[in-house]
């Protein structure tokens, strides 16, 4: 094989490898719209996947008083999510369809790595519509430009998971985000009062 | 798709992942090939290595795809596409059909008689491939995460996924790409596959070592031959062994990656190719991968590279450790960028003494079921233990197959050879020492972490060899005392005799009742549909379905205690299931809960809607079960009747 041919094999090979990257890139999920897990091509001998809460709920307890039951405020800050900020958030939300007051939301919050996927659960929108910008509707947090404060956010509890710390915070009522300026990239973790 | 429909795509795709596994496995090891007229188990150790480098590589392309957020069906496809078609453009031998040819006259010459019929053999169990899992592990980590990465098209950390954030997971990664591919109701395929190879380094290996210590004499060949096959079929006869291959448990896949490694050692010392070395240090780091508690082997693997590749160049020798240690590690390097703890709460309990996940009494909790067995009685008894013991709540595998008796044996084995050498200088017993010394290791590496029989199974091709090569010798010596003229055929009884009492049940003819294969006859001439078949099986399953249509009417949760081996089948979108050994509901703060008397809390905290109650005591113990059905009875639920004594469901009232 002579060095022009070589030359030309490696650069289709590597053209090859870069259009397959590219369309997985363009064609990968991205959870938001997703209707549930039952889209995944499940073995047959399996009708459904576990709950995603079962999975979740394993925090839970470091963020309960076990001789109450009373949610813990481990962290806290308050907040005001202004216009052109980015929220920093990640996580699923957990509530029934239609909507009650103090259900829990589940997140993590960022730790400057960018955020986890979860995923949404199968009705997640309805009263997430009610709430939250729009790119929160299918439930799953990502960095989201917001347009200012979100309404109605005392309807929800979060619990703010610290990956990094594996440290976490039950707030009900409370949102905390970590903000980063849209045009200065400046971070700030603040919390939204009910 | 018919359950018989199923099967023949199984076996189909089996098919050419093994052949897309050879071809990528010689590619890696730059043109492995079995020499030109090698006896067959040379061959088949040539394919053996081909297809575990292969399988490797195909595992370590679909991690760097999952890291990089590409774990879709489309690029897993088009990947799977691109590969063959880059290596013929790249390779002008591939290009002549002459080629391909002689790939399918290496697989021919591989298989001899004995091969075939575990071939066979195999063909049969895969009729098990068809049954519903309702293991605890599959149920609730493998899959799981698995669906959790092929939704996501990334393998991610997940902290809300019950330790999964800080496990090694191979296998689990290669089970997400299946459910990315739309390979789903094939997955059991990945296990059963990995096992008839497990099986057969099994014969390979046993062939190679006897073939060692008994030498080429007249009459050696069928001790070594009739030995290798005996190691191979037995346990194809264990109905444990059947469910362990044919369901999703990763046991077996870990056996065949960490005996191939040694196999591959093996070669080299008789072919001085370092290709096999090349082999070994890429499939010893996948198998690292595939989960945490294999780094205890890391130790055992560069001990074994250096006492037997030091004759290499220190440069080469040094890059097959590095190659070796960079394969290991993404997993645990993952484990420390994403979480900044590169291995499992319990691994840092163990070694440290703390950890800021589990507590104390989670360490305790695991240790004490992990080691339910051990603890029972005299350890030396506990291999025997496992076999004969009736299952109850302490041995909860039936049928375990005979082999797993002789886990102490290679222990033997290795001192004794250690001391002859030693003692003796005696240089003959390389293939057989480096094995056993391989199967020591990692047997008292169970007996101090997990006594659970199944576990035996990541080194059984190891313990399966080790046996059958003592077995061997010990016939040779037998028959050397029977005439000349009589000897074969006292050969042959003895090696019939001896595979006939491996396979018979030691717990009886009933015991076949339990075969997967025979449950999956019956299940699929029966017609029934799987939610009726688990429901014949599983205890809770119709109580999981009325407390979960409770909860969901009540727009509550479930609190399961006892169930998690159903929650790929008891799950709903719409209610959270709680209760598990560890987290909210952990089985023991529930019991203290109710004995303090704050369970009303607790489940109004969690919304509880319903509580289902495994009564059998393998969850909680007797005096705990009374103690939560009281609590929960005051706190305001009333008792539904359940379809079985030992299960209690409790609904809001």
């Amino acid at each position: 094989m002579n060095a022009r041919s070589r030359t030309l094999k490696i650069v289709v090979t590597l053209a090859a490898i870069a259009a397959i990257l590219l369309a997985g890139r363009l064609t990968r999920p991205d959870f938001v719209g997703r209707a549930s897990y039952l889209e995944a091509p499940l073995p047959s001998n399996i009708a459904a996947i576990p709950r995603r809460t079962q999975c979740a709920t394993w925090w839970l307890d470091r963020a309960v008083d076990r001789s109450t039951g009373a949610a813990l405020p481990l962290a806290s800050a308050t907040v005001a999510i202004a216009r052109n900020h980015v929220l920093d958030l990640t996580g699923w939300a957990y509530l029934d369809d239609p909507p009650r007051e103090g259900r829990a939301l589940w997140a993590t919050w960022g730790d400057g790595r960018g955020p986890l996927a979860m995923f949404p659960l199968k009705r997640i929108d309805v009263p997430l519509n009610r709430h939250l910008p729009p790119t929160l509707r299918s439930g799953f947090f990502a960095s989201i430009r917001t347009d200012g404060r979100p309404s109605g956010s005392n309807d929800l509890a979060f619990l703010i998971f610290d990956a990094q710390r594996r440290s976490m915070c039950w707030v009900p009522g409370v949102l905390t985000v970590v903000l980063t300026d849209a045009r200065t990239r400046r971070e700030s973790r603040r919390h939204l009062p009910p | 798709m018919s359950e018989l429909a199923t099967i023949i795509a199984g076996l189909a795709v089996s098919a050419a992942f093994f052949a897309y596994c050879k071809i990528v496995g010689r590619f890696v090891l730059l043109r492995l090939d079995p020499p030109v007229e090698a006896p067959a188990h040379v061959c088949l150790r040539a394919i053996l290595m081909q297809f575990g480098a292969g399988l490797a590589a195909v595992g370590f392309s679909v991690l760097s795809l999952g890291a990089l957020g590409l774990l879709t069906g489309l690029v897993l496809a088009l990947a799977a596409l691109f590969a063959p078609i880059a290596l013929v453009w790249w390779n002008a031998e591939m290009r002549a059909a002459s080629f391909w040819r002689s790939q399918l006259r290496e697989v021919r010459r591989a298989i001899d008689a004995p091969v075939a019929v575990i071939g066979l053999l195999f063909l049969g169990l895969s009729l098990a491939t068809v049954l519903p899992d309702t293991g605890w592990d599959v149920t609730e980590y493998h899959y799981a995460y698995a669906m959790e990465w092929a939704q996501a098209g990334r393998i991610f950390a997940d902290p809300f996924m019950t330790n999964e954030v800080y496990f090694a997971n191979n296998f689990q990664a290669l089970y997400a790409a299946a459910f990315a591919l739309h390979l789903g109701p094939i997955l059991h395929f990945f296990v059963w596959l990995c096992s008839l190879f497990s099986l057969l380094a099994t014969y390979a290996l046993v062939r190679t070592v006897l073939g060692e210590v008994l030498g080429p004499a007249k009459g050696n060949a069928a001790i070594e031959a009739g030995s290798a096959f005996v190691a191979a079929a037995v346990p194809i006869a264990s109905p444990w062994f059947q469910y362990y291959a044919t369901s999703g448990f990763i046991d077996i896949p870990i056996g065949l990656m960490t005996a191939l490694p040694i196999f591959a050692i093996l070669a080299w010392r008789e072919t001085r190719d370092d290709r096999w070395l090349l082999g070994a240090a890429i499939i010893a780091g996948y198998a690292l991968g595939m989960k945490p508690l294999l780094l205890a082997t890391l130790p055992l693997y560069y001990a074994i590279f250096i006492a037997f590749a030091h004759t290499l160049p220190r440069l080469r020798l040094a890059a097959l450790l590095a190659l070796f240690t960079v394969l290991a590690s993404p997993w645990y390097v993952r484990n420390f960028v994403a979480v900044g703890d590169p291995v499992p709460p319990v691994l840092n309990l163990a070694l440290r003494g703390s950890d800021p996940i589990y507590n104390r009494g989670d360490l305790d909790m695991v240790k004490g079921d992990l080691n339910k067995t051990r603890d029972d009685g005299p350890v030396l008894l506990l291999p025997l233990r496992l076999v004969l013991h009736p299952p109850d709540l302490t041995y909860r595998e039936p049928n375990v197959c005979v082999i797993v008796a002789g886990v102490y044996l290679p222990i033997l084995f290795a001192l004794w050879l250690g001391i002859r050498r030693g003692r003796e200088r005696w240089r003959g017993d390389g293939a057989v020492l480096i094995v056993n010394v391989a199967a020591a290791y990692a047997f008292v590496v169970w007996l101090l972490t997990g006594t659970e029989a199944r576990y035996v199974l990541e080194t059984f091709p190891l313990l399966c060899t080790s046996l059958a090569v003592a077995g061997g010798c010990a016939l040779h010596r037998l028959v050397s005392f029977v005439p000349e003229p009589r000897r074969h055929a006292a050969t042959v009884a003895s090696i019939a005799i001896a595979g006939v009492a491996g396979a018979v049940p030691l717990h009886g003819v009933s015991a076949l009742a339990d075969s997967p294969v025979y449950s999956a006859a019956r299940y699929v001439a029966s017609g029934m549909t799987r939610e009726i078949y688990l429901f014949n099986i599983s205890r809770g399953y119709a109580e999981l379905g009325y407390a979960n249509d409770v909860a969901r009417t009540a727009r509550g949760s479930v609190l399961e205690l006892g169930f998690e081996n159903l929650r790929l089948y008891s799950a709903d979108q719409d209610v959270a299931g709680i209760g598990a050994w560890q987290g909210p509901g952990r089985y023991r703060d529930i019991v203290s809960d109710a004995r303090k008397g704050v369970i009303p809390q607790f489940l109004a905290a969690h919304d509880v809607a319903a509580v289902v109650l495994d009564c059998t005591g393998q969850t909680l113990a007797a005096s705990d079960i009374l103690a939560v059905q009281a609590a929960v009875a005051k706190a305001g639920f009333r008792e539904a009747t359940a379809t079985e004594d030992n299960v209690k469901v409790f609904v809001r009232s």
